[in-house]
């Protein structure tokens, strides 16, 4: 994957939808059990929720997202290429 | 000393977001960018602005646009009053409007109850009152009836007898020659007609009493001028254009384009399938957003026009004209689940094992039916993969 990478599908961002899905799924992960990705007790996060929203803000987690539209085409887009706000 | 911004560089800049920004939108830009004499470097920065402003106010994939816009439509109009108004001064020429008219678009009617047609005029027949009368006469359907004083029937001779009215033949603008004329077209072979000062003797040639009454009836409505379905036609002064223009009442596009003195370019009738037909579907579309947004504003309400835009679009994106009827969108829904679950069910269900039917679980509905707990709308369309291998982006990839 060269450098120049553009989204194609949907804006340079993330949708507010997208940021829901993608810390909902996180947190789900931590209340399981996952490690978390940031110094928790530094940071004094106990929620889940909380602890994936700033995973997320750090752009730390490895995640792609896969922007199609109804027409069949779609494009998967690392998260490090998405602003986050 | 930077130099300024021209209209080409301008025109340059915005050009790798053509197919983002729309195309009025960047020509403002444009303009604005050199009316204020920027340099190249403010410029730029301008035109990035903008570009991030406007894509910052779309909506967001995943946004139940359609959701939006049928409430948004259909919450004012239970607020709308049930009556239809009258033209404004100029001889109660009457306009569905309200909630019949709204309904009368969406359902997509073929004939509309109040048939109207604006006709605009070219050049000076725009400008003077005599000569936008002219067209006015030219459209308005005149029968022999409007012109006479008394049809008679003479039983014996098997003829019919117009005694004209003078006063209404100089009204609309016809000659005694005219109504002759006309009912040249329709004698037949054995028929005559004899004209002598106002009074027309039209010898039918007829054997048969009924026939002859028959006849009759058809003289009386024969068309001598004008055009036909068009009732009235009103010349009004469009105080906001400074010239004369023809409201009418009924429409009939074809004929009325090729009259002379029309202007084609913007003249319009409301049916909008006779607007598809004659001036295409995309006028079409203009229409619906044009008509249902001049229906709301009249009675105070205040609808964003993109969610008008949107229906029109959903109508018209075929390239002909459908209703949103009771089951929406007509033709839509591809899905089973999704029709059983409003009406009929059985027969629904019963049809699509029939057939075949193969339910792809797309719509929202069906997704409700089958009990998955999301349904492909905002959060439940968004499709997350995990990159198993930290940093490398070819990593393979898991559904998650």
């Amino acid at each position: 994957m060269s450098e120049e990478f553009t989204v194609k599908i949907g804006p340079p961002w993330l949708t507010r939808y997208e940021k829901a899905r993608i810390i909902g799924a996180r947190a789900l992960q931590l209340s399981l059990g996952a490690p978390p990705l940031v110094p928790v007790e530094e940071l004094g996060l106990k929620d889940p929720i909380e602890i994936a929203a700033v995973e997320l803000r750090y752009k730390l987690l490895p995640m792609v997202i896969r922007r199609w539209t109804p027409g069949g085409r779609y494009q998967d887009i690392p998260l490090k290429y998405l602003e986050v706000r | 000393m930077a130099e300024k911004v021209t209209v080409e560089v301008a025109r340059a800049l915005l050009e790798p977001y053509a197919h983002v920004l729309p195309e009025r939108l960047a020509e403002e830009v444009v303009r604005k960018v050199v009316e204020a004499g920027l340099t190249v470097d403010e410029a730029r920065k301008v035109v990035d602005r903008v570009v991030l402003e406007y894509m910052r106010s779309l909506v967001e994939p995943g946004e139940a646009v359609g959701m939006v816009a049928a409430q948004s439509i259909g919450e004012p109009s239970t607020q709308m009053t049930l009556r239809t108004f009258h033209f404004a001064g100029v001889r109660e020429l009457n306009v569905t409007l309200g909630l019949p008219r709204l309904i009368e678009i969406v359902d997509a009617r073929k004939t509309v109850a109040t048939p109207i047609m604006e006709v605009y005029l070219e050049g000076e027949y725009a400008r003077s009152r005599e000569k936008a009368l002219e067209v006015a006469r030219e459209l308005e359907l005149t029968t022999i009836e409007n012109v006479s004083r008394a049809i008679t029937i003479d039983y014996v001779d098997y003829a019919i007898i117009i005694e004209l009215d003078p006063e209404m033949l100089e009204n609309r603008g016809v000659k005694p020659e005219d109504v002759v004329k006309a009912l040249n077209r329709i004698k037949g072979k054995k028929g005559s007609v004899e004209l002598d000062g106002l009074t027309v003797v039209f010898r039918t040639g007829l054997d048969d009493a009924v026939k002859l009454r028959r006849m009759y009836d058809r003289v009386r409505a024969l068309r001598v001028r004008g055009v036909k379905g068009i009732k009235r036609a009103i010349v009004r002064y469009d105080e906001k254009l400074g010239e004369y223009k023809i409201i009418t009442e009924g429409s009939n596009l074809v004929a009325a384009l090729s009259i002379e003195g029309v202007d084609h370019r913007r003249t319009i009738s409301n049916n909008i399938y006779e607007v598809a037909e004659v001036l295409g579907i995309e006028a079409a579309r203009a229409l619906i957003i044009r008509e249902m947004k001049r229906v709301l504003d009249e009675q105070g309400l205040d609808v964003d026009i993109r969610h008008i835009m949107l229906v029109a679009d959903a109508m018209t994106m075929t390239g002909r004209i459908r209703q949103v009827g009771r089951h929406g969108v007509a033709g839509e829904k591809p899905s089973v689940l999704a029709r059983a679950a409003f009406e009929v069910t059985v027969k629904h269900l019963v049809d699509a094992a029939v057939r075949g039917e193969v339910d792809e679980l797309k719509g929202v509905v069906e997704n409700v039916i089958v009990g998955s707990r999301v349904v492909p709308l905002g959060t439940g369309m968004v499709k997350l993969m995990m990159l198993t291998e930290v940093g490398s982006g070819s990593a393979s990839q898991t559904q998650k």
